[in-house]
C-alpha cells in the first residue's frame, strides 16, 4: 500500500513539479523587463519579418555592425515570416508583450497600434533631427502617421507599376500606354492574340486588393476616399466607388484576365507571365528582382500606371506601401532604441539593404544606379512626383472592410453585381463606423 | 474459383486505392526537385535538370537548424501525454467508481476546444506560469491537447483487456501498480504505438502554438522554419515542398518502427464477450 | 482491497492527465466564455462589457450559416470514408489471406496522414486547377463536359474540393486506428463463424462491427470534432474563398480574432463550436458502453 501511494504521488508530482519547476526557470518574454544589466549594457528585443535568404543576413549583419558601434546596446533580433507576423504581433500585443522594437506595414496597421496607444510618438525624435526627418520619401514617412504624429520609421518602400513583356510587345508592335484608354485598347489587341493581356488571379486574394486601392485612387476623389479610409467616418456610398469596382469587374468580363481568374494565384500568373504567355502584370518594386531572376532584366520593361483621363481621383496619388519599424510603448529605452533606428535608416545602411538584400529602402536619393538595377532607380526617380501613396488596400482600410472587399469582389468574378459588392462594403463600414463612433 | 475471383478483384481494388494515395505523393517528391516555373508552367512533367539544391538549401534554410527543437519538444510532448493518458484511461476502463462518468465527459469536453480559440489564453496562462519561450511550455501544452484523444483510444482497448487476468493476478497479491506495469501495459502496446504515432505526428506539424510560444530563434521548431520559406510575394515553392518533404522523413520513419509494434492478438484470447 | 482504497487509486492514476486538462484545456475554455462577453481585440485597448450581444450577432451571421453547413459537409463526408470505408478496408486487410500484405498496404495508406496539409493542399490545388490540373483531362475523357468546372473557384463545388483531399489525406489514418483494435478479436470467433457457414459480409456486420463498436464510437467522436475544428485544410486551399464560400467556423474564429481584431466575437464563435461538439460528442457517448452500469 506504501509503495503504491508512493508511485501514485510521484506521477501526481510529476505533473506538478513539471508546472512549478519551470517556473523559476525565468520569463524571457518579449517586454524589456530585465533588460538593463549591471554593466549600464542595455538590451532591446527586436522583431523583424525577414527570416528568409536573401535578406535574412543582411540584418543578422546590419546587426552586428550597430552592436560593434555601440558596444552598450545589446539587439535580440527575431525574425519571423510574413505569414506568421500577424498572429504573434496580436498574440503579444493581447499580453502587452510587444517587443521593444518591431515590425508592420504602413497605413491602417500602424495607425491600429497608434490609435491603441501601444506604439511611442516619435514626432519629438524626428522634429529635434530634421535631417533625418528630410531624409525619408515623404509619401512614405507620411504613411506612418496618425492624427498629425508619426509613429513609425519607414525603411522599405514599394511602388506599383505595371511590368510588361518587351518580346510580346515587340510582336505586335504596341507601345507603351500612357493613358487608360490607350491601355484598354491594347488589351483589346491582344485578346485576339493567343496571349493574355493581364496577368492577375485571385485564388488568393490580396492581389485583388492591390487592384481595388489602385482603382479607388484614381476614381475616386481624394477627400472622399480620405474620410472612407478613416473608420470613424468610412461609409463608401459615393457612387466613385461602386464605378471603381465596375471597372475592374469589367477587364475581366471582357477577357482580360484570361479564364477562371479565381482559380490562378499570383504565382501562377507571375510565372505565366515570364514565359510569355502574359503581355502585363501589376507589380510593386519590391518584386522588380523577381522579373530579372524569372525572365532576364533585358527581356521586360515597366510603364506607370495608365493615367485615367476625366476620373475624379488624384493623379498625383500612387499605389503602392511600406515597411515600417515601430517602438512599442513598453520599451524602457526609447533613446537607445532610436539610436538603433538611425542607423539603420541611415543612407549608409538604406543602400546596403537595397543592394545586399534587395529591398527598396524609403529614403531620398536612397536608390540609384550604384546599388540596385537601372529600372529600379529610374523607377525611383519616376517616383519621385508623387505626393502620397494609396496603400495596399488590404493595409489601407480597417481590416474588416478590407477583408469584406476581398470576399466580394471574389464573388464579383463569379457573378456579384459591383451594386451588390459596394452594398457589402458598406454594411461593414457602417459596422466599423458604429464600433468606432463609441 | 468464385473466392478467388473476388479476392483477385478486392486485391485489385486495394492496389488502385494505393496508386492514387501514391502518385500525389511522388508527385509531391518530385516536384521538389523543379523549379518554381517547372511547378506552375508544367507541372506534371518531369523536371528539366533535378534541382538537388532546393532540398539542400531546405534543410539548410528550414530544417537542420530546427530539428533538434522539434525531436525535443515532440519526444518530449508525446511521451508526456501518452503516459498520463495511460494512466487516467486505467481507472477509467477497470476499475468501478461512481464519479468515472464524470471524468469521462470531462475529458470529452476537452477534446472539443479549438487550439485557435484558447491560444491568446493559453499565451497569457504561459507567461504568468514562466512557461513562455520554454520547451516545457510547448510540451505540455501541446501535450494538453493530445491528451483526451489518447486517453479515449487506450481505455477503449483496455476495455477488451479481460477483467479476468487482473482478478486473478489481485487473488495471487498483486498491487495495483504491478498490474497495471506488469499486465495492461504490455497488452496495449499495439495501442500505445498508435497513439504515440498520432500524437507524435500531430505535434511535430504543429505550427500555432509553436509560433506563439516560443520566440528566441534558437529554440524554433521545423514547421516555424518552413513557414519562414513564405512569405506573400517570394515564396519558393518548390524549396518549400522540398522542405515539407524532408520533414515528414523522421515521421515516416518512426512510423515504420512503432509499427512493428502492431501485434495481432496481444489482448486477444482475453477479449470479452 | 476495500471500496475505498479502490476509490483512491482511480483517482490517483486519474489525477495527473485531469490537471493538466483542467488546467489547459478547460481554464482556456472559461476564459473564451468570458472573453466572449466583452468587446475587445488583441491589439485594440478598448474593453466593454457587452454581455450577450455576439451570440445574438452570431445567430443573425450569415457566414456562420455557411460555415456551419461546411462543416457539416465536412463531418458527413469523413464519417463515410473514415469510419465507413476505413472500416472496411482494415476489415479486408484483417482477412487472414491478405495478412501478409497487410503492412505493405497499412503504410501506404497512413503516409499521407504523416504529411503538413500544405504539401496535399498544393498538390491537391494543382490536380483541380482548370488551366494546369489533371481532374478536367480526367473527367473529359470519361465524356463530362469541363468548361464550366473549376472545383476550386466555384461557390458550389470548393468545399467538396476541400473536403474530399481531407479524406485522401485521412483515410488511412483511421484504417490503422481500426487494424489495431481488430487485431484484439480472436480468431476464433471468425472460424467458428466460418465453420456455421457465415460469409465475409456476414462476418463483418455480425461480429467485426458489434466488436468494434466502442472503437467504432470514440473514432467517429474524434472524427466529428475533428470536421467541426477543421482549419488547416480550408485555410491552405482556399483562404474560405470564393467569397465566404469554404469558411469553416474555424477559420471565420480566426479571421474574426486575428485579422480583424474582433477578439469578443471571436471567443463567441468558439465557445459556440465548442457546445456544438460537445453536445453531439456528449449524444455519440451515449452509444458507447461505459461498462458501469
Amino acid at each position: 500500500m506504501k509503495k503504491r501511494v508512493l508511485a501514485a504521488f510521484l506521477s501526481a508530482a510529476m505533473v506538478i513539479g513539471l508546472l512549478s519547476g519551470c517556473a523559476t526557470s525565468g520569463n524571457s518574454g518579449g517586454s524589456s523587463e530585465d533588460s538593463s544589466k549591471e554593466d549600464g549594457e542595455v538590451t532591446l528585443t527586436f522583431l523583424n519579418k525577414y527570416p528568409e535568404d536573401p535578406y535574412a543576413q543582411y540584418f543578422v549583419d546590419a546587426v552586428a555592425t550597430f552592436e560593434k558601434e555601440h558596444p552598450d546596446i545589446k539587439i535580440e533580433m527575431e525574425n519571423v515570416s510574413d505569414e506568421a507576423i500577424k498572429d504573434k504581433l496580436s498574440v503579444m500585443a493581447s499580453g502587452e508583450q510587444m517587443s521593444d522594437i518591431f515590425f508592420s506595414w504602413t497605413g491602417e496597421r500602424v495607425k491600429r497600434f497608434a490609435r491603441n496607444d501601444l506604439v511611442l510618438d516619435l514626432t519629438s525624435y524626428l522634429k529635434d533631427d530634421s535631417a533625418w526627418a528630410d531624409s525619408f520619401l515623404p509619401a512614405f514617412l507620411n504613411n506612418a502617421t496618425y492624427d498629425g504624429k508619426t509613429y513609425a520609421i519607414p525603411f522599405r518602400s514599394s511602388i506599383m507599376y505595371f511590368v510588361y513583356n518587351k518580346e510580346v510587345f515587340d510582336e505586335h508592335k504596341l507601345e507603351v500606354p500612357k493613358t487608360w484608354d490607350e491601355f484598354i485598347a491594347i488589351c483589346d489587341q491582344l485578346k485576339k492574340t493567343d496571349v493574355t493581356p493581364i496577368a492577375f488571379g485571385n485564388s488568393q486574394t490580396w492581389y485583388s486588393s492591390w487592384w481595388i486601392g489602385l482603382m479607388n485612387a484614381m476614381m475616386v476623389p481624394a477627400d472622399v476616399m480620405n474620410k472612407d479610409y478613416t473608420p470613424e467616418t468610412g461609409e463608401f456610398t459615393d457612387p466613385a466607388y461602386t464605378e471603381a469596382v465596375q471597372t475592374f469587374l469589367d477587364m475581366n468580363k471582357k477577357g482580360y484576365f484570361g479564364d477562371n481568374v479565381n482559380a490562378k494565384d499570383y504565382y501562377e500568373v507571375r510565372e505565366g507571365f515570364c514565359a510569355g504567355k502574359y503581355a502585363m502584370m501589376l507589380d510593386a518594386t519590391a518584386q522588380f528582382t523577381q522579373f530579372d531572376d524569372g525572365m532576364g532584366a533585358e527581356n521586360w520593361g515597366y510603364f506607370k500606371v495608365p493615367v485615367m483621363e476625366g476620373a475624379a481621383g488624384d493623379p498625383g496619388t500612387i499605389g503602392g506601401g511600406g515597411e515600417a519599424w515601430m517602438i512599442s510603448k513598453t520599451c524602457k529605452h526609447p533613446e537607445e532604441a532610436i539610436t538603433f533606428l538611425k542607423f539603420m535608416t541611415s543612407l549608409e545602411q538604406g543602400q546596403k539593404q537595397t543592394s545586399e538584400a534587395g529591398l527598396p529602402n524609403a529614403l531620398v536619393g536612397g536608390i540609384t544606379k550604384d546599388n540596385a538595377t537601372e529600372m529600379l532607380a529610374n523607377a525611383y526617380k519616376e517616383a519621385e512626383g508623387y505626393t502620397n501613396i494609396a496603400d495596399w488596400l488590404d493595409c489601407a482600410v480597417e481590416a474588416s472592410i478590407a477583408d469584406q472587399y476581398m470576399v466580394s469582389v471574389q464573388e464579383g468574378f463569379n457573378g456579384k453585381s459591383a451594386e451588390d459588392i459596394m452594398k457589402d462594403i458598406q454594411t461593414a463600414a457602417a459596422k466599423v463606423k458604429e464600433e468606432a463612433a463609441k | 474459383m468464385k473466392k478467388k475471383i473476388g479476392r483477385m478483384l478486392i486485391a485489385a481494388l486495394l492496389i488502385l486505392f494505393a496508386v492514387i494515395i501514391i502518385l500525389p505523393l511522388v508527385w509531391a517528391v518530385v516536384t521538389g526537385f523543379k523549379t518554381n516555373k517547372e511547378l506552375f508552367l508544367e507541372p506534371w512533367k518531369m523536371p528539366e535538370t533535378w534541382m538537388f539544391e532546393n532540398y539542400i538549401k531546405a534543410w539548410k534554410a528550414g530544417i537542420g537548424t530546427f530539428l533538434k527543437n522539434s525531436v525535443l519538444t515532440t519526444v518530449g510532448s508525446t511521451v508526456f501525454s501518452t503516459l498520463l493518458a495511460c494512466f487516467a484511461a486505467y481507472p477509467l476502463s477497470r476499475i468501478k467508481f461512481r464519479t468515472k462518468k464524470l471524468w469521462i465527459i470531462l475529458i470529452l469536453g476537452g477534446l472539443m476546444l479549438a487550439p485557435q480559440s484558447a491560444v491568446i489564453s493559453l499565451f497569457k496562462m504561459a507567461n504568468v506560469m514562466g512557461l513562455y519561450d520554454t520547451y516545457i511550455g510547448m510540451i505540455i501544452i501541446t501535450g494538453a491537447f493530445r491528451i483526451p484523444f489518447a486517453t479515449f483510444l487506450i481505455m477503449t482497448f483496455y476495455k477488451d483487456i479481460s477483467v479476468s487476468l487482473d482478478e486473478s493476478a489481485f487473488i495471487d497479491g498483486a498491487k495495483t501498480r504491478q498490474v497495471f506495469w506488469k499486465i495492461i501495459m504490455p497488452l496495449s502496446k499495439p495501442i500505445i504505438a498508435s497513439c504515440a504515432i498520432v500524437s507524435f505526428r500531430a505535434v511535430w506539424n504543429e505550427l500555432m502554438f509553436a509560433n506563439v510560444l516560443l520566440e528566441s530563434t534558437s529554440k524554433k521548431t521545423v514547421p516555424v522554419g518552413l513557414v519562414n520559406l513564405q512569405g506573400t510575394t517570394t515564396t519558393n515553392w518548390t524549396m518549400l515542398m522540398a522542405g515539407m518533404v524532408i520533414a515528414s522523413v523522421p515521421l515516416i520513419i518512426i512510423f515504420m518502427i512503432l509499427q512493428k509494434q502492431f501485434i495481432r492478438g496481444l489482448a486477444a484470447g482475453s477479449v470479452k464477450g | 482491497m476495500n471500496r475505498k482504497g479502490i476509490k483512491k487509486t482511480a483517482f490517483i492514476y486519474l489525477a495527473p492527465a485531469m490537471l493538466v486538462i483542467l488546467v489547459f484545456l478547460y481554464l482556456p475554455i472559461i476564459l473564451n466564455f468570458m472573453n466572449s462577453l466583452y468587446k475587445w481585440g488583441a491589439i485594440s485597448k478598448e474593453v466593454s462589457f457587452v454581455g450577450f450581444k455576439y451570440y445574438k450577432e452570431l445567430a443573425e451571421d450569415e457566414v456562420i450559416r455557411t460555415a456551419l453547413k461546411n462543416n457539416v459537409i465536412f463531418a458527413i463526408t469523413s464519417v463515410i470514408c473514415q469510419i465507413g470505408v476505413s472500416l472496411v478496408i482494415s476489415a479486408v486487410l484483417e482477412s487472414r489471406w491478405l495478412r501478409r500484405w497487410q503492412s505493405v498496404f497499412r503504410t501506404i495508406y497512413f503516409i499521407p496522414s504523416l504529411l503538413m496539409i500544405t504539401v496535399t493542399g498544393i498538390t491537391f490545388k494543382m490536380l483541380y486547377s482548370p488551366n494546369l490540373g489533371l481532374l478536367n483531362p480526367i473527367l473529359e475523357k470519361m465524356g463530362v463536359d469541363t468548361s464550366n468546372i473549376a472545383v476550386l473557384a466555384d461557390s458550389k463545388t470548393a468545399i467538396w474540393g476541400v473536403a474530399a483531399m481531407s479524406q485522401w489525406q485521412f483515410i488511412g489514418y483511421t484504417v490503422v486506428l481500426f487494424i489495431v483494435a481488430m487485431q484484439n478479436i480472436s480468431d476464433d470467433i471468425y472460424e467458428a463463424a466460418e465453420l456455421d457457414g457465415a460469409s465475409g459480409i456476414q462476418r463483418f456486420f455480425y461480429i467485426t462491427v458489434p466488436l468494434m463498436k466502442n472503437t467504432i464510437m470514440i473514432n467517429m467522436i474524434i472524427v466529428i470534432t475533428g470536421a467541426f475544428r477543421v482549419y488547416d485544410e480550408v485555410y491552405v486551399m482556399t483562404g474560405g474563398g470564393p467569397g465566404t464560400s469554404t469558411q469553416t467556423l474555424a477559420t471565420y474564429l480566426y479571421q474574426i480574432g486575428f485579422k480583424n481584431d474582433q477578439m469578443g466575437y471571436a471567443s463567441a464563435i468558439a465557445f459556440f463550436v465548442f457546445i456544438i461538439t460537445f453536445i453531439l460528442g456528449l449524444f455519440q457517448m451515449k452509444g458507447y458502453d461505459i461498462g458501469d452500469e
